[in-house]
């Protein structure tokens, strides 16, 4: 007699087919996210082909139309604001430059941060102590609320947003590369390093910081997400970017007044964005395996 | 006189599914044991020896996907077909387990009396009190000084061999029929091996269980074991008595395994002759013997047909198409190792 | 040497690095021979000893920030700015900047700044025209309330939902509650807030849309922010629970006959229970970073946060620096407890 278990939870039979189906789908489900996050991509880079209609059109025929309707414009996706203005094309040309911010912010705080992951990692000693002293009392800091101060303070712009937004981020890659730095230190390929006189420089850039870089890389991905809700967030709060610039946060904030007659021009901006987000740590989630058994 | 033996692997294979490949780890194994009996399950590493005793309760990792057929049969029941909530009485109960490594198999924030004694309440309905003082007993069987205070220490103030202790007195506190031993003495010291050996040795015939002790070491065969089984790539190659192994081991395997043996008494340039090759793959189809790439005695066959398991004599099989072949060289030329070294 | 936890003597003190942390300990060690260990034991710390330093250590903190804000404010940014009308020349400016003793030298500006902290002076308020420090301390309690209330349904769902989702991975339970989990982290939270006023206060009906009164007014933003940390909780609830589920004596547990669920609440809660509490004193920690205030805004609740954006849109920096450094002390505050806290557990459960 010969039986067939799969065992523990499920102590059901083999798989039928459809049950291997399903399950093949879902292994390459994933794949979405990154051709989403191309579309998004693609928008920020040409806008023009992608909006139906001229952002900056005014109609003031067809306010608070809501999602779905067809005019003699087109048919509005997202439906239109309060002057007409289709919110499907807002939405497009607001890629640009919620990617744009959210990228740049991302970049430079992962610089900072592992530069410093890397001196405090490798250097350890008073280097490690002063660094790590440092990003303890940022830690220890409202960073929402400096943040705002400090927007408010030097007023709001696009620029002051790229340099202000990567305190945010750059105690986080601090953290990890130190981390991984000492990890790596006790290595013997380090070891050869060193011994075969490689300078303290080759041997960090040339030797810690591409066993580093997994890990780093997926941190960007996941942080580019945390930066992208936190402009949204400052621009929401009206200490972001300023009009004329449109951000996806600015469109939200621009709604809110009219959240209780048209529910859209709030709430479709924010699904974009949680989209974007869910595919950039979705995606993440993904190579951080790939990267912690390979790395 | 003939009674139902006590534990009957009847064709077990088990064959683990990950997402890209299946490992078949065991393949069709069979054997028996008696009440009282001790067989030894031997061979190298990743031949299949664990997962074959992991089998029997059932007691894959959760992440596991493992598709198990063939029959357990423990007085009578399949173990395999029993719903899960019977095989947990059966567990810690009937069949007992020690595993192999005294470090990190012990909860590190209980104490080791409580982890005992939670066995015996949850089998028993003993009282705690009732528990604790036979834990107390066990501790002392099994050679744990001061029990009594010993009782409320966490794992980490014991050393490896006192801890393997500990397991083995979690895996008798309630006198199983059958006690499974995972290469308990593996990750431990020389003169701790020796120590738990004999207390496995003793236990056993105190109580009257019968014994699976997984190993790579066939001195630990020899000393604690009735008969043998010797395991490859996940098969069996050979079942026989440990007073048989040594004189007419028959599988090209298990010469192989001996001749790896030192021995005193051994002439000086006696040398060490290894087994060349590799073992196989688990994620591919083996169609013939499994042993035939590495196999001295090779044949044609060996590649395409799988062998047979051979009787060659009461408790003694043997997987190989050249087995009566050589059973009956070996029974007139002598002892099989000179023969052929 | 080797693995993740070792002994690092570090000239003479004893430091404890973990893959992820170094924390400096001069209390007790996790020694590994009976001999260091008799040693670590003699030169440990008292507990007020380490109390000291952690308080040392926070003050040390909140002075730094004291700092780094007024540096934000005073250098970065220029204060005459705000009084000025926005056409002013810079002769204006200049007089504007005597008046206010803005041109004196700026460690004189600090000191008396610093000073008038300690006095409870933290400058007056243009825009309520009464001393900053009073509006922001009237505003702390709702923040804290809020904040509480928060955590707690965050830790409800992330824990309860972590360790069920942990138990067993990759079961229909744990896909679903994994995947909303990620969504709840990937919505910008005042949205999110947004769309449950719109939900449950406009189209249900329910509740109010927002500002504080009456008791069902707390709710929506409570469960915002429960939403949103919950989800992170969860998060890493789940993956210590499946660390700990494949640990070696989970299977000896089972092997003792104990159900799946038994050998949960029997072994495995035991050892995970000091890092979910620590996982949830941070996530607390992390609100006050800055999640809860947007919330705040968003409902019109009337804690901190709605204080700073107002204050923010009329640029009123004395009642900005003032509301950064308050929240900043009770972080601070913050993380000493569960620190504390933290190590009066572990004592007790005498991690290995």
């Amino acid at each position: 007699m010969s039986i067939v278990i799969r065992d523990l939870h499920t102590a059901t039979v083999a798989p039928s087919s459809a049950h291997r189906a399903v399950a093949a789908v879902r292994k390459q489900l994933w794949l979405v996210c990154p051709l989403f996050l191309m579309v998004i991509v693609l928008w920020a880079v040409a806008p023009g082909w992608f909006a139906p209609l001229d952002p900056e059109r005014i109609d003031p025929r067809n306010r608070l139309v809501s999602p779905l309707t067809a005019t003699e414009a087109g048919r509005h996706w997202a439906g239109t604001d309060q002057l007409g203005i289709d919110l499907f094309s807002a939405m497009v040309h607001g890629a640009r430059l919620t990617l744009l911010v959210a990228v740049a912010a991302t970049l430079i705080g992962a610089c900072i941060g592992v530069i410093v992951g890397l001196l405090s990692g490798y250097f350890s000693g008073w280097v490690d102590r002063l660094l790590m002293r440092l990003t303890e009392a940022q830690t220890a800091m409202p960073m929402f609320l400096v943040a705002i101060l400090l927007l408010s303070m030097l007023g709001p712009s696009v620029l002051i947003l790229i340099i202000v937004l990567p305190t945010l981020v750059w105690p986080i890659f601090g953290r990890v590369v130190r981390a991984e730095t000492l990890k790596v230190r006790e290595s013997s390929y380090i070891e050869a390093a060193v011994a075969t006189g490689c300078t303290t420089r080759a041997v960090i850039t040339r030797h810690v910081l591409p066993n580093v870089m997994p890990r780093i890389l997926v941190l960007m991905v996941i942080e580019t997400g945390h930066v992208m809700l936190a402009e949204a967030g400052l621009s929401f709060l009206g200490v972001g970017v300023q009009p004329p610039d449109t951000t996806w946060g600015l469109l939200i904030a621009d709604g809110r007044p009219l959240l209780t007659v048209a529910w859209w021009l709030t709430i479709l901006p924010g699904v974009l964005l949680g989209l974007t987000v869910l595919c950039l740590n979705i995606l993440s989630r993904r190579f951080e395996t790939r990267a912690g058994a390979a790395g | 006189m003939s009674t139902t033996p006590l534990l009957q692997i009847r064709d077990l294979s088990v064959a683990f599914r990950t997402p890209r490949s299946v490992v078949n780890a065991v393949d069709g194994l069979t054997y028996e044991l008696d009440r009282g009996e001790a067989i030894g399950i031997v061979g190298e590493s990743g031949s299949g020896k664990t997962v074959a005793a992991l089998a029997i309760l059932r007691l894959f990792g959760l992440f596991d996907h493992v598709e198990l057929s063939g029959e357990v049969l423990f007085e009578g029941r399949n173990l395999l077909a029993l719903p899960a909530a019977q095989l947990r009485r059966i567990r810690g109960r009937e069949i007992g387990m020690v595993f192999q490594d005294p470090q990190t198999s012990l909860n590190p924030v209980m104490s080791v009396g409580d982890q005992v004694a939670e066995s015996i309440v949850y089998h028993t309905n003993a009282t705690e009190k009732a528990a604790r003082s036979r834990v107390i007993e066990l501790f002392e069987r099994v050679g744990i000084p001061d029990p009594v205070r010993r009782y409320d220490d966490r794992p980490h103030s014991f050393s490896g061999g006192m801890r393997q202790r500990v397991m083995v007195a979690i895996a008798v506190a309630c006198q199983p029929k059958l006690l499974i031993a995972d290469e308990p003495t593996t990750a431990l010291d020389v003169t701790v091996q020796a120590q738990i050996l004999k207390l496995l040795d003793e236990l056993r015939r105190e109580m009257g269980m019968a014994l699976v002790m997984i190993t790579h070491d066939f001195g630990v065969v020899a000393s604690t074991c009735d008969k043998v089984l010797v395991m490859y790539a996940g098969r069996a190659m050979e079942t026989c008595s440990v007073a048989h192994l040594f004189e007419r081991a028959n599988h090209p395997y298990t010469e192989g395994l001996l001749r790896l043996v030192p021995r005193f008494g051994q002439q000086e340039h006696h040398r060490l002759t290894p087994i060349e090759g590799q073992p196989p793959e688990l994620t591919v189809a083996h169609p013939g013997c499994v042993f035939a790439e590495r196999c001295p005695h090779v044949e044609e066959r060996c590649f395409t047909v799988r062998p047979d398991r051979v009787e060659l004599g009461p408790q003694h099989h043997s997987t190989c198409h050249l087995a009566a072949e050589r059973a009956q060289r070996i029974t007139v030329a002598g002892r099989p190792w000179e023969a052929v070294g | 040497m080797g693995g993740s936890s070792d002994l690092v003597t570090v000239r003479g003190r004893v430091t404890r690095s973990d893959a992820d942390d170094v924390t400096e300990e001069d209390g007790p060690v996790q020694a590994s021979t009976p001999i260091a260990r008799r040693m670590a034991w003699a030169g440990r710390s008292t507990v007020a000893g380490i109390v000291l330093r952690r308080a040392r250590d926070g003050a040390i903190t909140l002075v730094l920030v004291i700092v780094v804000i007024f540096v934000l404010t005073n250098v970065v940014g220029n204060p005459a700015l705000v009084y000025a009308p926005v056409d002013a020349s810079d002769a204006e400016i200049a007089r504007i900047e005597a008046a206010f003793g803005l041109d004196r030298p700026f460690l004189e500006r600090f000191g008396d700044y610093f000073a008038g902290i300690f006095r409870g002076d933290f400058g007056n308020s243009n825009w309520q025209q009464r001393p900053a420090i009073d509006a922001v301390l009237e505003a702390l309690p709702a923040t804290i309330q809020l904040s509480i209330l928060g955590i707690a349904g965050a830790a409800f769902f992330g824990i309860v939902g972590g360790v069920l989702a942990g138990a067993r991975p990759n079961s229909r339970l744990d896909r679903v509650t994994n995947f909303l989990s990620i969504g709840a982290l990937s919505v910008p939270n005042f949205w999110l807030g947004l769309l449950l006023i719109f939900v449950f206060a406009v189209r249900l009906g329910w509740l109010p849309t927002s500002g504080r009164i009456g008791w069902n007014s707390i709710i929506l933003p409570a469960a915002t922010l429960a939403i949103v940390h919950g989800g992170r909780i969860f998060q890493l609830v789940r993956s210590a629970t499946v660390e700990e589920m494949s640990k070696p004596y989970v299977r000896v547990a089972r092997s003792k006959g104990f159900s799946d669920r038994q050998v949960l609440t029997r072994h495995v809660l035991r050892n995970t229970g000091l890092t979910t509490a620590t996982i949830a004193g941070w996530e607390y920690v992390r609100m006050w970073g800055g999640a809860a205030f947007a919330i705040e805004f968003v409902f019109a609740w009337p804690g901190i946060g709605t204080l700073m954006i107002n204050a923010a849109h009329r640029q009123d920096f004395f009642i900005l620096q003032a509301a950064v450094i308050v929240a900043g002390a009770f972080v601070i505050v913050s993380n000493l407890i569960i620190d504390l806290m933290y190590r009066a557990i572990d004592r007790r459960v005498g991690a290995a």
